[in-house]
């Protein structure tokens, strides 16, 4: 399903969408370098009563607590999947909370099943095309919700 | 001979010192919101108690795993660095191995380790006397896949700090799960296992010393992704080169068919039909459905799953994708008709919201069955 968003509608759809979330959700944020894959789930931090959540490019992973405990992770800088190996990333990939992946195509065989994918494209500088990837049973839950 | 063990593969970390034959001191504690930190004061206050210095520990015991990967990093680098500093031996033991040796029984024992999105971590031992013979090696797998190794026993005892979580996918009458006292607290069973070992003459290298966190390799993983590529899905438009195998689809579903001819002529003349086909990703076209829309409204008139792909969800997906494109194209009611007998269908159509809204009488020119006439109300448009 496509959401065109412009971005003063931009928490509101984040607010739609997050109302769905619960614990154990894994989702991956995916789309170009200024497509808004942070901001989107800084949106959603925000509800949860988090501010300040930054980009994890440097940490890999950042984890916040607020409304939810959730994990923040960006694999942008990964040059080899197996890095991650360093890292514990069965806690981040099957959260006792919810998980929010940037660049997860950088990790894909380590990635865990029941991924909801959510793809951000540019339309125009102001306005961003949301796609929720019917992929797995919970995107086809939140869709559902969500429509 | 005095025994320190550590294990801190799980949420409760544990510590014992054992002196030949006779457990002196032992400590578990709950550490799931920390990961482990308390570890060296445990053993810095059991030591105290027992008014025992580090030096005075001739062997080292860690439980190397399987479990938690901080953990088992924390465990194995403060049993080394204590090895290290005091010249001691040091001795591994499997995670699951110390789980099973509290247990006493002649049953297969399996002791499981909660691995997340429905794996574990498990192992089957068989005990005879003081050792356990390996039945099946320490692995992480789906619980399922457990589950089938498993059916090859009658009865098997299952032990582990998870199985409260985990004890309701065991078929009860074949499972006997340990209780509390048995459940965690590996570092006891660790320090029995290390010193029999030591005795009979085992020894490692500390520097080789690594913890078993039996993550899958990348090639087995790229693997498996494959093989789950091969199962995604996509649902597009019919096009004309998907005539032949939509045919073929149809041919085993329905008594009545539609012609190639006539498939055909509903995709390249009729302006009312919109058909959809769901394909896998080699290709191969798996189920199809079709609509007519009329004004503000839409008539499934077609839907059918290859033979061998149905009862997987298929033929719903392909209804969910045409309710949200009734949707997208603000049509306010979808209809269909669907045979009498046919209560799988009607069962799953009610579950999307389709109501029977009427009864046509000999419908179906084959036998002069009746369709049931079912409705869905939309409120109409994307933004509701």
């Amino acid at each position: 399903m496509d959401y065109i968003i412009k971005r003063t509608d931009l928490s509101e759809f984040a607010k739609k969408f997050a109302e769905h979330l619960k614990d154990g959700d894994v989702i991956c944020v995916n789309g170009d370098l200024g497509a808004g894959k942070t901001t989107f789930v800084q949106e959603i931090a925000k509800i949860w009563g988090v501010d300040g959540v930054t980009s994890p490019t440097f940490a890999l992973v950042e984890s916040y607590s607020g409304a939810f405990d959730f994990y923040h992770m960006d694999f942008y800088r990964l040059e080899d999947a197996s890095e991650i190996e360093t890292l514990d990333y069965e806690s981040f990939f099957y959260p006792d909370g919810i998980s929010f992946i940037e660049w997860g195509e950088r990790v894909e065989s380590y990635l865990p099943e029941g991924l909801i994918q959510i793809d951000i494209q540019i339309v125009d500088l102001e306005t961003r095309r949301f796609t929720i990837q019917p992929s797995s049973d919970r995107a086809l839950e939140i869709l559902e919700a969500m429509s | 001979m005095r025994v320190l063990a550590l294990d801190t593969s799980t949420a409760i970390s544990s510590c014992a010192i054992l002196e030949d034959d006779l457990m002196v001191g032992s400590y578990d504690l709950n550490q799931s919101r920390n990961s482990s930190e308390s570890a060296v004061p445990m053993i810095e206050e059991m030591l105290s108690a027992l008014d025992l210095k580090i030096s005075d520990i001739d062997l080292f015991a860690v439980c190397k795993g399987p479990g938690s990967f901080t953990g088992l990093r924390i465990g194995m680098t403060i049993a080394k660095t204590f090895a290290q500093i005091n010249e001691k031996p040091i001795l591994s033991i499997s995670t699951l191995e110390a789980m099973a040796y509290c247990v006493f029984s002649d049953l297969p024992i399996v002791p499981i380790l909660d691995a997340r999105g429905g794996r574990v971590y498990a192992a089957i031992y068989k005990r005879s006397g003081k050792v356990l013979e390996t039945l099946m090696e320490p692995d992480l797998m789906q619980m399922d896949d457990l589950l089938l190794d498993l059916t090859q026993y009658k009865n098997y005892i299952v032990t582990g700090d998870s199985i409260s979580k985990l004890a309701t996918y065991f078929p009860k009458n074949q499972a006997i799960f340990t209780e509390a006292h048995l459940n965690n607290g590996n570092a006891r069973a660790a320090a029995v296992l290390a010193l029999r070992r030591y005795q009979a003459g085992e020894r490692e290298e500390l520097y080789s010393l690594v913890p078993a966190y039996l993550r899958k390799s990348q090639a087995q993983r790229d693997y498996e992704k494959k093989q789950q590529e091969v199962s995604r899905v996509l649902i597009r438009k019919m096009t004309l080169e998907d005539i032949d195998a939509v045919y073929e689809i149809q041919k085993q579903s329905f008594s009545l068919t539609w012609t190639k001819a006539s498939l055909t002529a509903e995709l390249e003349q009729n302006k009312l039909a919109h058909y959809f086909v769901l394909q896998n990703n080699m290709g191969e076209i798996i189920a199809y459905s079709g609509l007519w829309q009329v004004l503000d409204e839409a008539n499934i008139n077609n839907i059918a799953v290859a033979e061998h792909m149905q009862g997987k969800g298929y033929g719903q997906m392909l209804i969910r994708h045409m309710i949200s494109y009734a949707q997208e194209s603000k049509i306010a009611k979808i209809t269909l008709e669907v045979r009498r007998s046919n209560y799988k269908a009607i069962h799953v159509y009610e579950k999307f919201g389709f109501e029977r809204v009427g009864l046509r009488k000999n419908y179906y020119a084959d036998g002069n069955e009746d369709a049931i006439l079912m409705d869905l109300i939309l409120e109409g448009g994307l933004d509701d």
